[in-house]
């Protein structure tokens, strides 16, 4: 056995391909789609396939009753 | 009508298991701290507790996959303590919005890593393997800087003892007190290693340009020592001199590394 050894260990990580819909590499290809413009380069490697940019921002707050209907 | 503080308490019972337990066991002790008026108590007070745990619990499961999906050698390893330090670290500290998505997932590495050592509800090598796997994660993850798309290397046809040569941007040496490559072999199998000795091993890491895609190697002392060494100022020629190796063995050795995009060509100052 040579003194130099080297083997890869497991498979290289392919990005996912086609449609982000929760890829199980970073999960959150659900929750940026449809929020980055067509193309965008999402943290797995994927891109998104559609959706317009828009901005994030806080969302109203509930009245206190609809609230806890929600939460009940 | 107090909204802040009404979504402050739900926000709390949402993350915070111990909370919503003592929400659970007597909400007007949980709730005193806040500023509700006697109606928005009460309303609380009316809330389903079985429903609100289920709803908490639904929450820390759908942020778990994702922390799963990096250590889940770990987690193939033994699911329960998985879980057990997972809602310790969920526990310390919840996800937040506006944060990078990598950097809670290298953390839990971290605490999982403090966490194993030296704990006997453990096997030895778990501390090793929270750290591999995160040195992995962060190799897929971390921002790409100076990392180029490959190209066939130029030089490795008339490669000779006078190239200076230097490791590639994002490619990192580790040193484990186990023998990983093993030990994640045995794990993909569903198989879990007991009784494993230690054997000092070496593992390369190299991120590559795409996000996401990184590869990782078990390497030998020599080449370890050899990657050490290529640093751009001196030529392996010298390095040879220096492993006290055939000049022939390491020169293939570094024609191997520079195919694998591991080692790069340096001009020559």
């Amino acid at each position: 056995m040579s003194r130099f050894e080297i083997f890869q260990i497991g498979e290289d990580v392919e990005p996912a391909a086609g449609i982000p819909e929760g890829c199980e590499i970073c999960g959150h290809c659900r929750m940026l789609r449809g929020t980055l413009p067509v193309g965008t380069s999402l943290p797995c490697g994927a891109a998104t396939p559609h959706g317009a940019r828009r901005e994030s921002r806080p969302q109203p707050l509930q009245s206190p009753e609809q609230t806890l209907r929600g939460a009940s | 009508m107090s909204l802040v503080e009404m979504h402050s308490v739900l926000a709390r019972i949402y993350v915070n298991e111990a909370f919503l337990e003592s929400f659970c066991a007597g909400p007007d002790q949980a709730l005193a701290e806040y500023d509700l008026t006697p109606r928005e108590t009460a309303a609380f007070a009316g809330i389903d507790r079985d429903a609100i745990r289920k709803y908490a619990s639904s929450l820390r499961m759908k942020t778990q996959s994702r922390f799963e999906a990096a250590y889940r050698l770990l987690f193939a390893l033994d699911a329960a303590t998985f879980q057990k330090y997972y809602l310790r670290f969920y526990e310390l500290r919840p996800i937040r919005p506006y944060e990078s998505f990598d950097g809670p997932i290298v953390e839990l590495g971290r605490f999982l890593e403090c966490s194993f050592a030296g704990n006997p509800e453990a096997p030895p090598y778990a501390a090793d393997l929270a750290r591999y796997q995160r040195l992995f994660y962060q190799a897929r993850f971390d921002p790409r800087v100076g990392i180029a798309p490959r190209a066939e290397p130029a030089a490795m046809d008339e490669l000779d003892g006078r190239v200076r040569l230097g490791v590639v941007p994002g490619v990192r040496v580790e040193r484990f007190q186990y023998d990983m490559a093993a030990l994640e072999e045995a794990l993909r199998k569903d198989e879990k290693p007991r009784d494993v000795e230690p054997k000092a091993c070496r593992v390369v890491f190299q991120s590559l340009p795409e996000v996401g895609r990184a590869r990782k190697f078990q390497v030998s002392a020599s080449t370890a020592g050899l990657l050490s060494r290529c640093d751009g100022t001196r030529e392996l020629g010298e390095i040879a001199e220096s492993l006290e190796a055939d000049p022939g063995a390491v020169l293939e050795a570094a024609a191997k590394l520079l195919r694998l995009g591991l080692l790069e060509e340096v001009a020559a100052a």
